[in-house]
């Protein structure tokens, strides 16, 4: 099994005025290509720090992150990140983040125009992956004209349209009511299966986290199987 | 093929930032614009618009007056500086002047121009008498001059009797009480000065065929034509006078023109151009011009300010989406293109929108003025009048008033180049104005906005 995602000793500090707060001591963590992972903590643990830092949209103070066996450094020039984020890796956040100006189906096609798929190609491909999450009939329809659970089911759908290597889920069904949340969940976890997706999701959601292959656990800056 | 394909895949993802800039200045849905773009356009629209009238009116007016000077004044004027200052072997310079000139000179002739006192019964006022060279057609008849100014009673005066005939100015006219047939007395000092009888006058009735009109007010309320020929009766020097005046097809050749018969006057002589004999009045036009030219940059400045404006409200509106395009991979000069293209194309659709409506605006500024006038009368009088005696008493309002301007119409003049080059500087400021909001966009961090740190 390859590996697509390598963590050594990630290291990461908060400094404000005076006060330190070393969030990631020293973080180990190997992801293969088809995992689906899980990592769960309290709050302010540093779990969203390390998704950040795996989707270079933050810096670790120190460590190293390889992601198909090239380390994220080489791409820490300006020339370079927004490459990586751009092919390397897919974003869910807590919140949607739609964009309100740009229907459902532009939306979800934005990764693959990133990725210089001409706009036919991009549609047909973003209608497929929404018919995937079941919002085929909403294409059209603005952010504001959809539901939370809808709007997060596109958020999926943009995540993994242009096939990145990996997808981080940050806190995904944390805005979403019970019913949403399961249906989420559901989804999320037969997409995963289906198109074979490397999935690294941070939750506090039981049900979301029990879905995961191999379960971790955030505690004192360092990652803990469970 | 390979390369093809990645020159497309470049092509492709170049105009991704068009895509994204056209959005977000038409809005979402069926808008045809969306707020902030409104906002910037209706800052330069304005701007444009104002602008475009400012500079057709000020243009209108200066181009009035210098056609009023222009068409009418001669252009150079040559004058004799020694002895009794008559030119009386004009009629061989008048030649070589014209072989000089060749085909820039309009009309190069002898004339006499002079202060005089004009007297109607006991009005005594002081008037320029300015005499030029009229076509003899035969039969006792003078035929009126190319370059006379427009007479506006009678309709028709296509020749006058070679006697002593004068035309007057119609403000001159209508402030002496003339008529045409009457006969007025032109006083001039004639021959030389002595110690004992100093200056003698000369004194010649002169009968009013005509009023002339200029659009200068100096000239119209002061300038009596006579014929040549009267004038050197009237001054008592056979055939001489005391100007050679040459007029120009072209204004620009002017300095050149004046070096060109410098050659010819030598010492004797003084040549002179209209610039220099209405130094005041040029010196006015050329303030006039600064004032303009601080107005245009300051209204264009204006609406520059309400670019950046709109373009920081977009930016601020769209926070959301810089992080979210960042963390989709975007890149840092899209950014700054998106935000560029949205504030540059925004100007450009609003300075040519407000080009077209200030020329619109210009061309129906008298109306709209007029408009207002009537309007403002109307409720005036209404507010004035009362209501039980229904006694009302209201001076109208003029808005253009005629006398001071001394105008029919409002005069309009579009300065193309001038309208060119303010509408680019308009676009291109938009374009810089438009860049500071968008680099700030471009070096955005995507953690800070996603954390919820930089908003």
């Amino acid at each position: 099994m390859s590996v697509i995602l390598e963590t050594k000793k990630l290291v990461k500090t908060y400094k404000s005025d005076e006060v330190q707060v070393e969030v990631l001591k020293g973080v180990d963590l190997i992801i293969n290509k088809g995992d689906f992972l899980s990592i769960r903590g309290s709050s302010g643990v540093g779990k969203s720090t390390l998704l950040n830092i795996l989707g270079a949209l933050d810096k670790a103070d120190s460590g190293e992150v390889c992601i198909e066996g090239k380390t994220l450094n080489s791409y820490f020039n300006e020339d370079g990140l927004h490459l990586y984020r751009r092919e390397k890796v897919g974003f869910i956040f807590q919140n949607h983040y739609l964009m309100s100006d740009f229907t459902v189906l532009e939306n979800v096609m934005m990764p693959l125009l990133l990725n210089s798929v001409d706009r036919k190609t991009a549609k047909n491909k973003a209608l497929e992956v929404l018919d995937n999450v079941g919002l085929k009939e909403r294409a059209k329809h603005y952010p504001s004209q959809i539901s939370g659970g809808e709007s997060q089911r596109a958020a999926v759908a943009r995540a993994i349209v242009h096939e990145p290597p990996i997808v981080l889920a940050d806190e995904p069904t944390g805005n979403l009511d019970t019913k949403n949340s399961e249906n989420f969940v559901d989804i999320f976890a037969r997409l995963q299966k289906e198109r074979d997706l490397t999935v690294l999701v941070v939750t506090h959601d039981m049900n979301l986290a029990d879905k995961a292959d191999k379960r971790f656990k955030l505690y004192d800056g360092l990652l803990f199987t469970v | 093929m390979k390369e093809t394909r990645n020159i497309f895949k470049k092509i492709r993802l170049s105009l991704l930032p068009f895509f994204i800039a056209f959005r977000y200045i038409k809005g979402r849905g069926g808008k045809l614009l969306s707020v902030n773009t409104r906002l910037s356009f209706i800052g330069v629209f304005t701007g444009t618009s104002l602008l475009v009238v400012v500079i057709s009116v000020f243009g209108g007016f200066q181009e009035q007056f210098k056609k009023s000077l222009f068409e009418f004044d001669p252009h150079l004027i040559i004058k004799n500086e020694t002895g009794d200052r008559k030119i009386k072997n004009w009629r061989p310079l008048v030649e070589k002047t014209k072989s000089a000139l060749k085909e820039k000179a309009s009309s190069v002739e002898g004339m006499i121009q002079s202060p005089a006192i004009v007297r109607k019964q006991s009005i005594i006022d002081y008037v320029f008498i300015r005499a030029q060279q009229f076509k003899d057609l035969g039969d006792n008849r003078l035929g009126i001059p190319e370059n006379f100014p427009e007479i506006v009673q009678p309709k028709k005066l296509e020749s006058l009797p070679n006697e002593d005939v004068c035309v007057v100015g119609k403000e001159m006219a209508f402030l002496l009480d003339l008529k045409i047939g009457d006969t007025i007395e032109l006083v001039v000092p004639r021959g030389q000065f002595t110690l004992k009888t100093g200056v003698p006058p000369n004194m010649r009735p002169y009968t009013i065929v005509g009023f002339f009109k200029t659009g200068y007010y100096d000239h119209d309320s002061r300038l009596v034509i006579i014929p040549l020929e009267s004038a050197q009766r009237l001054f008592g020097i056979s055939d001489a006078v005391q100007q050679i005046i040459v007029r120009l097809h072209d204004m620009n050749d002017l300095y050149f023109a004046r070096s060109q018969i410098s050659k010819i006057y030598r010492f004797l002589y003084s040549i002179r151009t209209i610039e220099d004999e209405h130094r005041n009045f040029f010196a006015a036009l050329n303030i006039e011009k600064t004032v303009q030219v601080t107005i245009v940059f300051m209204f264009i400045i204006a609406a520059m300010v309400g670019i950046v404006v709109a373009t920081y409200n977009v930016v601020r509106s769209k926070k959301r989406d810089i992080g979210i395009l960042k963390s989709l991979g975007i890149s840092r000069n899209a950014i700054l293109m998106i935000f560029t293209l949205n504030g540059f194309l925004t100007g450009i659709f609003a300075t040519i929108m407000g080009i077209m409506f200030g020329i619109f605006l210009s061309d129906n500024l008298e109306a709209i003025l007029l408009f207002f006038e009537s309007l403002i009368n109307k409720i005036g009088l209404y507010y004035v009048t009362d209501i039980a005696t229904g006694d009302a008493y209201w001076e109208n309002i003029r808005l253009i008033p005629k006398n001071v301007y001394y105008f029919d119409h409002l005069p309009i003049h579009y300065d193309i180049d001038f309208l060119q080059a303010a509408g680019f500087v308009s676009i291109l400021l938009s374009g810089i104005a438009a860049f500071i909001p968008a680099w700030s966009a471009s070096r955005m961090r995507p953690i800070d906005i996603i954390r919820g740190s930089d908003t």
